[in-house]
């Protein structure tokens, strides 16, 4: 279902099928995660950048694995704890990715690695300016996310919980106000993503794709998981645009009950 | 990190700066530029981006930029990210 031209995501003009963005991170293996990546659908990855001394060139294998995927790159810069290094580290790799889509991350507490919002909100609208294309991650805070849209963000990417925690959506009262609140924006769920059933949530409360990593690389068998995320999206994304049924809180037959046997037998 | 061979080869070329790359002290040749640096370090221009004292410095400012003493300059490539 990943391919299904009839209901593109289209992100700073670019029309995507999948709604599974994934991480190239942690991986047992560079091929496990060429395989799982491939059998995820996802059409965009993350990439990074750090530091790197002359000796370790001739081991950039990790980096030809992902690039020979010849998917759509989203770098972040992740670790970033200032304006500055974001803004920093945003242009470098603008440089080296040759693409003005930026994972905009500003750390604000290393015990939970919440991003820092007003970093965040700071660097955005510099980058903005400066030309680039940018997926603010952020806390699950709607006023948050009003001003990231005020200063040019044209997607969201709130989180459902700490990044590698697998805790699912631990908030959708606020996932789901950002949703109704910004009906317009597309906007994803960036981390805390644990299992497949936590991305129907995701797809089902109106969310236009989802970013995840470790769900998949560090499940017992990454392709599998990527399977199942794949499905899961397409799941999620087709009961999203169903409608679900109201809630009720009686219970209602399903079963016609005219004509019930055994049931008022004789008066 | 680094080899002693360069580091003897950039210490040798008249009076010396101390800088730091990628969180390391290095002395190198006074006058050296960006490029240069990188060149000497063996390097690959096109495959690493370059920030001097936390700016980034664009592959076309290279030739034109020169290292200072008490620089600090970091030099990345891509990796996997989530």
């Amino acid at each position: 279902m990943s391919g299904n031209l009839d209901d593109q995501l289209f992100l700073y003009g670019e029309a995507l099928s999948s709604r599974l963005f994934i991480g190239t991170a942690l991986y047992p293996s560079p091929q496990v995660m060429s395989d799982a990546i491939i059998a995820s659908g996802a059409e965009v990855v993350t990439v990074s950048l750090r530091r790197q001394s002359p000796a370790e060139q001739g081991g950039d294998s990790i980096w030809s694995h992902i690039k020979s995927l010849g998917l759509k790159l989203l770098p972040n810069t992740a670790g970033c704890h200032s304006v500055q290094e974001a803004v920093t580290l945003a242009q470098m790799s603008r440089e080296i990715f040759e693409t003005d889509w930026l994972k905009l991350e500003v750390v604000g507490d290393d015990y939970n690695l919440q991003p820092d919002p007003y970093g965040t909100l700071e660097a955005a609208e510099q980058l903005v300016k400066l030309g680039f294309k940018v997926f603010p991650y952020c806390t699950d805070d709607l006023v948050v996310c009003q001003r990231l849209r005020d200063v040019g963000c044209e997607v969201l990417m709130p989180w459902g919980s700490p990044i590698g925690t697998g805790r699912g959506l631990m908030n959708p009262y606020n996932l789901q106000a950002i949703r109704e609140r910004l009906p317009n924006i597309p906007l994803v769920v960036d981390a805390g993503i644990g299992k497949p059933s936590h991305a129907v949530q995701a797809m089902e409360l109106g969310y236009d794709a989802v970013l995840l990593n470790t769900a998949v690389a560090q499940a017992n068998q990454p392709v599998l998981m990527a399977n199942a995320f794949r499905d899961a999206l397409a799941a999620g994304r087709q009961a999203y645009l169903a409608g679900a049924m109201p809630e009720q809180q009686t219970a209602q037959p399903s079963t016609p009950t005219l004509g019930t046997p055994f049931w008022h037998q004789a008066d | 990190m680094f080899s002693q061979t360069w580091y003897i080869k950039l210490g040798a070329k008249g009076s010396v700066v101390n800088i730091v790359i990628n969180g390391k002290r290095a002395d190198v040749a006074d006058n050296l530029t960006v490029e240069q640096l990188l060149i000497d370090l063996d390097y690959k221009c096109e495959k690493v981006a370059v920030a001097v004292n936390s700016a980034f410095v664009p592959r076309s400012a290279y030739a034109e930029t020169f290292v200072k003493d008490g620089d600090g300059l970091d030099v990345v490539a891509p990796v996997q990210g989530g």
